[in-house]
């Protein structure tokens, strides 16, 4: 019986430590931690209401627009706006969604995930003419491999030349990133932490000349999609078939929908988006959002505040409890554990039968030759997150194209002295829900259930293990001192811890036997 | 990517506000954005993240980092230094936690070569809680002022 502990395990971002106990070798059992807590939600209390969106678009650096989307959406509901806010400003808002979604994705995938698959260090003796490989490889001759070791060695399986396209790919991404920030600027001001986004709206009139620079950069992202990104992903997924089937998760799977075709629905269960809301759990569900609730047991808050909704939501961290292994806490749908994030969002799309996400995953899966179960895997993560990058870049072309210069970009209102709400809305990593409730014109509780506190989530009140922790368990690790399974099955759901704990406590800091950085 | 010769002198002032004297790179941009630059200098508040402030990276002649300098027991002390004393990139944990060193691979790797970037240092005194410079820092951002613009003129008057 040996033990692999692993933190942290994002290789440049986030924040997760995970304990494995492998038998036989294969994985027992498996616990995700969450190492900090953060404290948003009490920073919040007492402030002007208006400050919700300005702080909690902070909970992130990497992917602060939803943040700033979701508390917008809460806010509509408790200023009494849902439902009014004016096409340009529904535009806008996925515009500057979308664009963060983007930057995202592919920020996840090259930087983080790919080198998982991809040798950098095979670029030392690179002597062709790309740019960017040239420089890859005199950085490497100086000796410099940071950041891409130490890592695991045994199983990079990709041949030399799909190998250095996709270095040279690694090399373009980081300039995709730029190109994304600055799509986000165009509309919100800057990035990260927008400004433009506001309850009724946006505060962002648009004009010929930002729609015309927004929609020349988004060509560049686009190519880079179709003749980088998505090609890669074919490319990583034909090396390593084995993984489309390991890393399965819980098989349930949770979307709220993304991107509002049309505001005027006040429901936002309802409310027509690009990328539906629902739920799957065996067969697919309408999402009861009256039915979503966290659980305690296992997180450091106070046992008492545990099971709640997060309308009933409170915050009370308990560092010493006993038994207790992370600052996440568990959220549950009708007390079960859900996945969420592109896979999630893309499954529940084809199960009913979405007329865009069908046949882009049908085209996929016949040049993989796969079928659909083989989604419900590591691979399919990484497959669905690809599909989804162009899907949205190539609506987002559309949209742009919608947005009236110079007409209303937002509702008239008065800012209630009570009211609450709650913003339910998907963001690059998955389900995000903002609930605020505003008595004598202050905030008096926000809470936050984040897409990555799903994923990263430890047991529930019935010690049902979360989504990653159930990816993991009985999972067959090849080489024990090189547990490539269990990084690249983690690292499958893009798990980003910052937004996902609520201050680093060193105490609680366990060095791990193995480091990925 | 740009191209032709690149022509952008950046001043790039780094550092985290909240900590005293570790954001004083922060202090002197905003100190400049009141001062007569040489023609075309651009100044940037880089903050904590100075990997995504710099926009496109092809194009910079010249960058001159401003940034806190680990005391020696001279606090307030202007330095001159060359980017190769930012110690190698090791471990990234998170991009939160984006450093001056995992810039300097990005920016590398994107065509900014360390040969084209100064970081002017200023050695610091508290490092705590708090968003005032200690008095030492504070007396120094003068000269820490003239330092970089003369740097910043230099470099014009040789592209001229």
């Amino acid at each position: 019986m040996g033990r692999i502990v692993i933190d942290p395990v994002g290789r440049v971002e986030g924040h997760l430590s995970i304990d494995v106990t492998v038998d036989g070798g294969e994985v027992k059992d498996a616990r995700v931690a969450s190492p900090m807590f953060r404290g948003f939600e009490q920073i919040l209390v007492g402030r002007h209401p208006m400050d919700a969106q300005r702080l909690t678009t902070r909970v992130c650096g990497v992917c602060p627009a939803v943040h700033s989307v979701c508390s917008s959406l809460a806010l509509d509901q408790a200023i009494g706006v849902a439902g009014q806010v004016p096409d340009n400003g529904r535009i806008i808002r996925n515009l500057i969604l979308g664009s963060n979604f983007l930057q995202s994705h592919i920020l996840h995938f090259y930087v983080l995930a790919a080198l998982d698959y991809v040798d950098p260090v095979a670029a030392s003796d690179y002597d062709g003419n790309d740019q960017g490989m040239l420089r890859l490889a005199e950085f490497l001759q100086r000796g410099k491999l940071a950041p891409f070791a130490p890592r695991y060695e045994g199983d990079l399986r990709l041949d030399k030349e799909t190998n250095a396209a996709a270095l040279s790919h690694y090399v373009r991404a980081l300039d995709m990133r730029r190109i994304c920030h600055e799509m986000v600027a165009t509309f919100g001001g800057k990035m990260p932490h927008e400004v433009a986004c506001v309850p009724g709206g946006t505060c962002e009139v648009p004009t010929d000349d930002k729609v015309a620079s927004f929609l020349g950069r988004l060509q560049d992202v686009r190519h880079f999609i179709d003749e980088c990104y998505i090609p890669d992903i074919v490319a990583v997924a034909k090396a390593y078939p084995d993984y489309f089937e390991i890393g399965n998760g819980c098989g349930r799977y949770l979307s709220y929908g993304v991107f509002d075709l049309d505001a005027s629905e006040t429901d936002l269960m309802k409310r027509p988006r690009y990328l539906p809301s629902g739920a799957l759990n065996g067969g697919p569900q309408a999402v009861d959002a009256a039915a979503i609730t966290e659980d305690l047991k296992y997180s450091y808050f106070e046992d008492q505040c545990t099971h709640l909704h997060p309308s009933e939501g409170r915050t009370e961290p308990k560092s010493d409890k006993q038994g207790a292994y992370s600052w996440a806490k568990a959220p549950r749908l009708n007390g079960d554990p859900y996945e969420v994030g592109p896979l999630a969002r893309w499954l529940v799309a084809y199960r009913a039968g979405d007329e865009r996400v069908k046949p882009a995953v049908e085209s996929l899966l016949s040049a993989l030759g796969a079928d659909v179960t083989a989604l419900q895997s590591t691979l399919g993560r990484h497959a669905a997150r690809a599909l989804e990058t162009k899907l949205i870049a190539d609506a987002m072309a559309e949209w742009a194209l919608q947005l009236e210069p110079g007409a209303s970009v937002c509702a008239d209102y008065e800012l209630p002295e009570a009211g609450s709400g709650t913003g339910m809305v998907e963001g690059p990593r998955g389900s995000l829900l903002h609930h605020i409730d505003i008595e004598d014109s202050v905030i008096s509780r926000y809470q936050l259930v984040v897409p990555t506190t799903w994923n990263v989530s430890p047991r529930d009140d019935n010690d049902q293990p979360g989504p990653i922790e159930q990816a993991l368990m009985g999972t067959s690790i090849r080489d024990e001192a090189n547990p490539f399974e269990v990084v690249r099955i983690a690292r499958s759901f893009d798990p980003c811890l910052a937004c996902a704990v609520h201050i680093i406590d060193a105490g609680d800091n366990e060095l791990g036997l193995y480091r990925i950085v | 990517m740009s191209k032709g010769e690149p022509r952008r002198v950046v001043i790039l002032g780094i550092g985290n506000l909240l900590l005293g004297d570790e954001g004083v790179g922060v202090h002197v941009a905003r100190r400049l954005a009141g001062v007569e630059l040489p023609e075309g200098v651009e100044v940037i508040e880089g903050g904590t993240k100075p990997v995504e402030s710099l926009g496109s990276v092809g194009d910079i002649a010249k960058l001159i980092i401003v940034d806190a300098v680990a005391g020696q027991g001279h606090p307030g002390a202007v330095y001159r230094l060359p980017a190769s004393v930012v110690p190698d990139s090791e471990a990234q944990l998170s991009l939160h936690e984006f450093t001056l060193a995992e810039a300097l691979v990005d920016w590398n790797l994107q065509g900014l070569d360390e040969t084209r970037i100064v970081i002017i240092g200023v050695g610091t005194q508290e490092v705590d809680w708090g968003t005032n410079l200690s008095p030492e820092v504070e007396a120094s951002l003068p000269a820490v002022l003239e330092t970089v613009i003369a740097e910043a003129a230099a470099e014009r008057t040789k592209r001229e």
